[in-house]
């Protein structure tokens, strides 16, 4: 009976292998549960690029395999393991394909097939079809993807690839992060490889990221917007909103706006009419500010004394400026329509507190164990020793709460909040806290 | 003896202040004759023992078979060479399997210093081309068996060189050497008469005329392999059944153009017929059985995989034959969808059969299965069946003893 079942089982896995080896374009792995076989039929289905194994069959598979495996090739006879030449590598690769569609989570076997694709004994694009069928049934197993970012990462180490090669593996890198992230929400490992694969090609030498960067941004604020409870992606979004806050130089941004349908600006200057509606020393009846540089916006904002004379980017603060406050436009037309998402609430945190943050900069100040203290300029490295600290810290801390933008942001946030409040929002009463107690602006909310 | 580097000067003077008891209770020739069963390893391991061990385990009569199968791709160039010179005249077989790192320039060493070589195994040395055979043709003489298994670079230039040298040759095997064509297989047919097998397994181009350069010219042929031998056609199987009458290893796997009427002419001649290979003849119909049954009454070993046409009744009739009671021990009947369980009713007069496989015939039941089962106990049936999971121990405590009631 025992005779009979291993060569139930190994016809079994010669069925699998042949559908592995014969077809180049399967994307799907998965069992399908079937109770028990009345009939003399193959357990292994294949339906238009779809891979299945009939639910009966699995237990014996998965004991046959796996006791082979441990007995045969993961003892310690050392030679055994140094001389796997090609004879049993045939047999070895079958079995770990089988064992890992089966149970990806051993990650034993994914270091057998390192090893064996260190010895060029496996190829590393049937490796990638291999971690693609894995990911297809369990998209949430870090060790398929760990396993695919080491492949990447050998493939991108050759030099000579080239970037349409090198732009197809990317994408169906993204195509396949987007399936997993489909297919189970909140799924960590898959948005974190997408982080590591933009990091990893930040490394590469011949191949452009800019428009890799406005493609995501605009990817994940199309599924952000999806999926609102979905805080990994809001994860990513920041990671995201991050790459293009450091490349705002003119080519890029020029880019960044063509391929934004809302216009940056008038969607800031809107935010900024409506919070200075009160206040209208600083604007004349006539000044439009759709028409003013980057610069004299700025100027315009925040006051323009600096602890140095260092000359301060303004331009680039300015678009800074502009993404942010878009991003919590979009924020708050998110809550308003879906409500009780706490991972929005959570996302505003984030602009709000890089709002915060790149006023400070300006400032040249920096936030150290709750309170505000000067900052050495990085490039002057200027540093104004003459008085005491704590008087320091207060003036310039009216300093920034009476710059026009930080008037903005606060009142933009307090009419938020009320009108949450009154929607019977629980979060709102949550987000003042936090803008009190933890960014320390219980002084002016 | 004198093949060893050391003379025997050397060996008394080492015998004779030797202390240890092996050495003085055994004469050398006993100790020689010792190692002479061991394999490669135990042999390196012995001559680094002592330096009395060192020269008798290193002597060259010790090393007349070597199998360096287990070191497969660290074998490289030095190590062959290394044991052309120490082996020397001694060396009668010698196997490479799987080592891919060799090249001709060894192989050229070997067949210079050891011209007595009678079985070579190159299986997998994928670095091997027509230079090692030129080699070996032109110095080794009394080679018997060479295996050319997955050298993709020889071609039909290795054979001619093999059939002007080695006339000898019993056994060969060039299967997967695409290069291989009928000019290759003639030349060889014509230099080796005495060739008892002849297995070319995925060597598309060998074609009828080939098959039958082999049947005519060499009367003692018992093994032809020629699965995937595509082009091979019924001409070449019924010349094969009227000249190679001691044929006993028949494999013709894939070889799609075969028909009844081959097997007609094949079966009338052929009478030793213990192995036949016909997995996807697809054109053979239960005709081919009955000509089998009654032509080839040692039959033991027949796979008919994926032979559509085959049905109940030729099953039927093979089992009525003379070979089906006493000799027919492996049947091969997977993806024959017209096999009902009533050929397993039939197949139950087989008393011998301990093999039969089933996987894909849809229309066979647990319930034949497991008739046959009760008929044949020893018998292995393959189907996709689970097997069924006997069920948990009844009563699974054991009575206990008390100690002193055990001992007592």
């Amino acid at each position: 009976m025992e005779e009979d079942k291993f060569a139930l089982v190994e016809k079994i896995i010669k069925d699998i292998e042949n559908v592995l080896s014969k077809n180049a374009e399967l994307y799907a792995f998965d069992i399908v549960p079937v109770d028990s076989n009345f009939r003399n039929k193959t357990p292994v289905l294949h339906l238009e690029n779809c891979l299945g194994l009939e639910s009966w069959c699995v237990k014996h598979v998965y004991m046959y395999c796996y006791s082979e495996l441990m007995d045969k090739y993961f003892c310690k006879t050392k030679r055994r393991n140094s001389t796997l030449g090609s004879i049993h590598s045939e047999k070895l690769g079958r079995l770990l394909s089988v064992t890992l569609l089966l149970n990806p989570e051993l990650n034993t076997l994914w270091n057998k097939r390192r090893d064996m694709v260190l010895r060029n004994l496996l190829e590393k694009s049937s490796e990638l079809k291999l971690t693609r069928l894995v990911l297809s049934r369990k998209p949430k197993c870090n060790e398929a993807f760990g396993y695919r970012r080491w492949l990447l990462e050998a493939i991108l180490q050759d030099e000579n690839l080239q970037s349409n090669y090198i732009q197809n593996l990317v994408n169906e890198e993204f195509h396949l992060c987007q399936i997993a992230s489909d297919k189970s929400p909140n799924n960590y490992h898959s948005w974190n490889h997408r982080m590591w694969l933009l990091n990893t090609l930040k490394k590469i030498t011949n191949f452009s990221l800019d428009l890799l960067y406005i493609k995501e941004y605009n990817f994940s604020e199309r599924w952000t917007s999806k999926h609102v409870s979905d805080f990994s992606c809001f994860h990513y979004r920041q990671y995201c909103i991050k790459n293009v806050i450091l490349h705002l130089n003119d080519v890029f941004w020029k880019m960044f706006q063509n391929s934004i349908e809302i216009d940056l600006r008038k969607c800031f200057v809107n935010v900024l009419l409506k919070a200075l509606q009160n206040d209208m020393t600083l604007l004349n009846a006539d000044d439009n500010l759709m028409e003013y540089s980057e610069e004299k916006l700025i100027n315009l904002l925040l006051s323009n004394t600096r602890n140095c004379n260092c000359k301060h980017n303004n331009v680039y603060l300015c678009r800074k400026f502009e993404v942010l406050f878009r991003e919590l436009v979009l924020n708050s037309e998110l809550i308003q329509f879906y409500k009780w998402h706490e991972s929005l609430w959570y996302h505003r945190r984030y602009i709000v507190h890089e709002l915060i943050i790149s006023m400070y900069e300006y400032f040249g100040l920096k936030k150290q164990n709750g309170a505000l203290v000067k900052d050495n300029c990085k490039k002057c490295n200027s540093n104004d020793l003459r008085q005491k600290q704590v008087k320091i810290v207060r003036y310039d801390c009216n300093h920034v709460y009476s710059s026009a933008i930080f008037k903005v942001l606060i009142s933009h946030e307090r009419k938020f909040i009320a009108e949450r409040n009154s929607d019977s929002d629980k979060f709102a009463e949550r987000h003042e806290k936090y803008l009190k107690f933890v960014e320390g602006l219980n002084i002016v909310i | 003896m004198t093949h060893s580097g050391r003379s025997k000067f050397e060996i008394t003077r080492f015998t004779n202040e030797d202390e240890n008891h092996i050495n003085r209770k055994l004469p050398k020739e006993l100790l020689l004759r010792i190692l002479s069963y061991l394999d490669v390893v135990s042999l390196c391991r012995c001559a680094q023992v002592s330096k009395l061990w060192n020269i008798l385990a290193l002597d060259g009569s010790n090393w007349q078979r070597i199998d360096l199968f287990e070191f497969q791709r660290d074998v490289e160039g030095p190590v062959i060479e290394n044991i052309s010179q120490r082996c020397g005249g001694f060396l009668r077989q010698l196997s490479l399997r799987g080592c891919e790192s060799i090249g001709d320039g060894s192989m050229k060493t070997l067949a210079q210093s050891c011209p007595n070589i009678e079985d070579l195994n190159l299986n997998k040395c994928k670095k091997i081309t027509d230079q090692t055979c030129q080699a070996l043709g032109r110095r080794c003489s009394k080679l018997q068996k060479i295996n050319l298994d997955s050298c993709p670079s020889v071609s039909d230039i290795s054979l001619k060189a093999l059939a002007d040298g080695c006339p000898l040759l019993t056994h060969v095997n060039v299967s997967w050497c695409q290069s291989i064509t009928e000019s290759g297989v003639e030349a060889l047919a014509r230099g080796c008469p005495k060739l008892k097998s002849f297995i070319c397994k995925g060597c598309k181009n060998v074609n009828d005329r080939a098959v039958i350069s082999l049947a005519t010219r060499c009367p003692d042929l018992e093994v032809l392999d020629i699965q995937g031998c595509e082009t091979v056609s019924d001409e070449a199987v019924s010349r094969l059944g009227a000249a190679a009458p001691r044929l006993a290893t028949l494999e013709l796997a894939q070889c799609t153009q075969l028909t009844d009427a081959g097997f007609q002419a094949l079966a009338r001649n052929c009478r030793m017929l213990e192995r036949m290979d016909l997995e996807e003849c697809v054109l053979i119909t239960d005709a081919t059985l009955v000509h089998l049954s009654m032509g080839c009454p040692r039959l033991e070993k027949l796979t008919l995989s994926h032979c559509d046409l085959i049905t109940d009744n030729g099953i039927k009739q093979l089992s009525l034959s003379p070979c089906a009671a006493e000799h027919l021990t492996v049947l091969g009947l997977d993806n024959c969808p017209l096999v009902t369980d009533e050929a397993l009713e039939h197949l139950t007069s087989c008393h011998n059969l301990q093999l039969i496989e089933l996987y894909d015939c849809q229309m066979v039941t647990r319930n034949a299965i497991r008739k046959l089962r009760n008929h044949l106990p020893n018998i292995k049936v393959h189907a996709y069946f689970a097997p069924v999971t006997p069920p948990a121990a009844a009563g699974g405590a054991r009575p206990r003893y008390c100690r002193c009631c055990n001992i007592i």
